[in-house]
């Protein structure tokens, strides 16, 4: 579904808690080694066609659901062991993420909550407007920044 | 040569993949290879990749990091102390890249052919001194 920057102002979904604020804080799930090499997030941590069309996933800081999240992180590292064998929990500023502009020096990416019935915390980032590959590329490695600053589950939740 | 790995659980891991990639054995994933909805690179997408890398294949270019986005893209990664060069296929027969210096100068390209080489001015970033 194409979203554009005024469905950030509507709640787009029947369990959402609410559009996304600025002010939230969004989560993100990565794994060692297969999104970090020598301390670096790897740009595969964000799938181009996530962010031009299936939405990138998060998790609303407010609104998150411990014991969703701790499934969420067994699953997935269950289905990949080898690479796979630390999990994070990457902290993204949602004004941090809204504030990154393209060369036109508009806005690059919408913050869209686009919540589950089974987790209501659930947001989508996606890029504002059509764009290449190459371009994508670019607004990727901005957004690339805000997945260094990360903790362990357990610190989430202390 | 490109082979299905017997194990697809051990797709993803970056070292495994660089090294299969350059013995040619790079494994074929089935889709949800992720653990959720991730799809597989395709036998092109593995094939423009191999492609690429003996084009690229001299001694003196710094070995990229290679990962699976869950949009079927293998991906080539440059992060070196002067230059970042994110570089990927998705089996249509060409690569983009997105590249930039510690200067602030920047490279990007779409759509090109799988059998042009990166520009000089790239190769040069990414040559060992």
């Amino acid at each position: 579904m194409a979203y554009t920057i005024d469905d950030e102002l509507h709640s787009q979904s029947a369990y959402s808690p609410g559009v996304v604020k600025d002010e939230e804080e969004l989560l993100r799930i990565i794994f060692y080694p297969e999104h970090i090499v020598e301390n670096i997030v790897q740009p595969s941590a964000i799938a181009l066609d996530d962010l031009r069309s299936r939405g990138f996933s998060v998790d609303r800081r407010p609104y998150v659901q411990q014991d969703i999240l701790q499934q969420n992180v067994a699953n997935l590292r269950n289905r990949q062991q080898e690479a796979r064998q630390v999990g994070y929990i990457a902290q993204l500023q949602c004004r941090a993420v809204r504030y990154i502009q393209d060369n036109n020096a508009e806005r690059a990416f919408i913050v869209i909550d686009t919540a589950h019935e089974i987790n209501i915390a659930h947001a989508s980032i996606y890029s504002a407007r059509p764009r290449t590959d190459a371009h994508l590329r670019r607004l990727r490695n901005r957004l690339l920044v805000l997945l260094e600053t990360r903790c362990n589950l357990d610190d989430l939740f202390l | 040569m490109i082979r299905r790995h017997p194990h697809s659980t051990r797709g993803g891991h970056p070292n495994i993949l660089a090294q299969d990639l350059r013995n040619g054995h790079l494994g074929i994933y089935p889709h949800g290879w992720d653990g959720a909805d991730g799809k597989a690179p395709s036998q092109a997408t593995v094939r423009d990749a191999e492609c690429f890398t003996r084009l690229l294949g001299h001694d003196d270019i710094y070995a990229p990091s290679i990962s699976l986005a869950t949009d079927g893209e293998i991906n080539f990664f440059w992060m070196l102390p002067h230059f970042r060069l994110d570089l990927g296929f998705y089996g249509d027969g060409t690569y983009s890249y997105y590249g930039m210096t510690t200067t602030g100068d920047e490279f990007l390209a779409d759509e090109v052919s799988i059998s042009t080489p990166l520009p000089a001015q790239i190769l040069q970033l990414i040559r060992k001194q």
